[in-house]
């Protein structure tokens, strides 16, 4: 790789419940000795906590196929989260590309009081400024208040800065990040790294730590977020500690403090999520799981687990007390689920108690603890690259369902092909290609995902795209809106899809299909979407020189012979991409020196 | 000029664009991670573009 570092961990389907799974563990692991990664094999915990122990600098730019991904900037890394195709080009040396955000600094003032946790910090900020309030912004924690919070405290506020939609969070290197780099053996990586006296910021906020109170994100949003004792009383099903959002030692083990000597409500589920091998191992030598597992606690492997709704889905109708840093609708399982979001002392106290519990009322004394200096550290349990005269003779290990990529042909100067599928407004990516049990299982299998193009809005897509060569799809307004899933661009491609005319395009949306090299562009004329049917044949023409030297193309309606302009909003690096077939073949060209 | 963390990161691996708030930036990326529901897609596509490592 021609990154520094390139780690591959599997931490999401860990449940095999047939041989897809294992299967792609096994072809994980080959490929991260055929392309020079390290390997994290099912069972060594969450990516974030892990890279954080074992892996992360101050100082260096992380980019990461997972939302989360900002937790890294926990130890004064710029972490961002982005599409696996960016991720593959950034670890084959190519620069990643964004939009310069706001810098967002936020003073912290005073200590937390007993009982309140870092949780607490990052729901509050979510309580002033919902999950759309960090767009386009930068957070950056600064002030007196830094001090009091660990590096594991900071990866909590960092890795739920994803939750206000900001690009990432950022936290200084200081003393603290020396120290927690020391404790896991490798404080020849700390650098400091501190504001410049005078540094201004973008935007400004404050908070003055000693004044906030235990809080809760109640269903189904993350922005959602009240004092928890204004909703004290109400009865719990399940309560869920662990997580990438609340994965450090100090997590697991204030809750095994609680619970010691005590048992939990005989009606609570309470679901107990290591995030770490290592923090695992700790705990269990600390004799914390112990305490937790004489409760009551069910213990499970660690990893992204209930989550991600991979098993511990709630009952009906029942609230879910997690320290996870979402609660979307539906996401932990159980279709009408009610999940809460709360730090690991307002989950325990509710487990003890059966019912939401400010735990400033449980009428124990709070067991302040830190994270150890002394973690057992097993960084051998990680499979590092192979030199490359060895890694080139590795094959990749496929299963039936892991397909490689079918080619991409580069644009041709004309293409003349029918519309296959007019849709309407809003289209998501969720309509274009469906997740799910029913169909992420196929997700290295792009023969196969594909045959789930558009099925929620035309079952017969599929079918009928594999009998023409090549094919249009007309769109309304925000054509791709939601997930960025990269799926909603490769399903389609695949079955021939070369173009998408639309009155408009989500961003991400009209970036996965130049990426896929398929052409997105905008009726001049919004009024023109209603002169084309299904079934219409189009013609465009001259598509090379148009879009290299800018200005509307003509596209003719064959069938009702009538013409009509379309234009395109791509940059001149996008119309490259897009004239070499996408990205891959982009990036193929330039591997192989032409 | 005084920086506060984030324009550091950044401009220590600005290799495209400037630091206006809105214009497109392209940083070095030194470090990267994947998770097996987005891994396999990034490893199929490494070799479709025919990385050598």
């Amino acid at each position: 790789m021609k990154t520094e570092v390139s780690v591959q961990y599997v931490d999401h389907n860990v449940i095999q419940e047939d041989y897809k799974n294992p299967d792609d563990h096994l072809f994980l692991r080959s490929a991260c000795q055929r392309f020079g990664v390290w390997y994290s094999r099912p069972g060594n915990g969450v990516s974030h906590p892990c890279h954080q122990e074992n892996f992360g600098k101050p100082g260096k730019t992380l980019l990461g196929a997972d939302s989360h991904t900002p937790a890294g900037g926990a130890i004064g890394m710029l972490a961002i989260g982005a599409g696996g195709l960016e991720v593959a080009l950034a670890m084959a040396g190519e620069p990643f590309y964004t939009r310069m955000p706001l810098i967002w600094g936020v003073k912290l003032t005073g200590s937390l009081p007993d009982w309140v946790s870092a949780k607490d910090v990052i729901l509050e900020m979510l309580r002033r400024h919902g999950v759309e309030g960090g767009l386009g912004r930068i957070v950056e924690y600064h002030g007196p208040g830094l001090a009091t919070l660990s590096a594991m405290d900071r990866h909590v506020i960092a890795n739920m800065g994803a939750e206000l939609g900001a690009t990432t969070t950022v936290f200084p290197s200081d003393q603290e990040v020396r120290r927690f780099l020391r404790a896991w053996q490798r404080e020849e990586d700390w650098v400091e790294l501190a504001a410049d006296p005078g540094a201004a910021y973008d935007v400004h906020d404050e908070i003055d730590l000693s004044s906030l109170e235990p809080l809760i994100a109640m269903p189904s949003s993350p922005g959602n977020v009240r004092p928890v004792s204004e909703v004290a009383g109400e009865r719990i099903y399940q309560t869920y500690i662990g997580s990438s959002a609340n994965p450090g030692y100090r997590d697991l083990a204030v809750s095994a403090m609680m619970v010691q000597g005590r048992r939990v409500n005989d009606r609570v589920s309470f679901d107990v999520n290591p995030t770490s091998r290592a923090q695992l191992e700790t705990l269990v030598r600390d004799g914390h799981v112990a305490h937790l597992l004489h409760a009551g606690a069910r213990l499970h492997q660690a990893g992204c687990n209930g989550c991600i709704g991979m098993g511990q889905a709630p009952a009906t109708n029942e609230l879910s007390l997690r320290t996870v840093p979402r609660n979307f609708p539906g996401r932990s399982g159980t279709r009408e689920d009610k999940v809460c979001l709360v730090s690991p002392e307002t989950a325990t106290a509710s487990a003890l108690t059966g019912v939401i519990t400010d735990p400033r009322t449980l009428g124990i004394p709070y067991p302040r603890i830190a994270d150890p200096d002394d973690p057992i550290i097993n960084r051998e349990i990680f499979v590092p690259p192979l030199p490359l005269e060895a890694a080139l003779h590795v094959d990749l290990v496929k299963g039936p369902n892991i397909a490689s990529l079918p080619t991409f042909e580069p644009l041709p100067d004309a293409i003349e092909a029918p519309v296959l599928l007019k849709v309407a407004d809003d289209v998501s990516t969720d309509a274009i290609m469906p997740a799910g049990l029913r169909v992420l299982p196929f997700r290295s299998n792009i023969p196969r995902i594909a045959e789930f193009s558009f099925d929620r809005l035309d079952p017969t897509y599929a079918a009928r795209a594999k009998q023409v060569k090549g094919h249009v799809v007309v769109g309304g307004n925000n054509y791709g809106q939601g997930s960025s899933r990269e799926h909603a661009a490769l399903g389609p491609q695949y079955l021939g899809l070369r173009a998408v005319l639309a009155k408009g395009f989500a961003r991400i949306s009209s970036q996965n299909l130049i990426n896929f090299g398929v052409l997105p562009l905008t009726f001049v004329d919004p009024a023109d979407y209603d002169g084309i049917q299904a079934g219409d044949v189009l013609r465009l023409t001259d598509l090379r020189r148009v879009l290299t030297e800018g200005g509307e193309l003509v596209v003719e309606n064959v069938t009702r012979q009538r013409k009509f302009q379309v234009r395109h909003y791509m940059s001149p690096r996008q119309v490259q991409l897009l004239l070499s077939g996408g990205l891959i073949n982009w990036m193929k060209e330039r591997l192989s020196g032409r | 000029m005084s920086l506060n963390v984030a324009q550091k990161l950044i401009q220590s691996h600005l290799v495209h664009g400037d630091m206006t708030p809105g214009e497109e930036i392209g940083l070095r990326i030194d470090q990267t991670l994947t998770q097996d529901a987005t891994g396999t897609l990034v490893m199929l596509e490494l070799e479709a573009m025919g990385w050598t490592g």
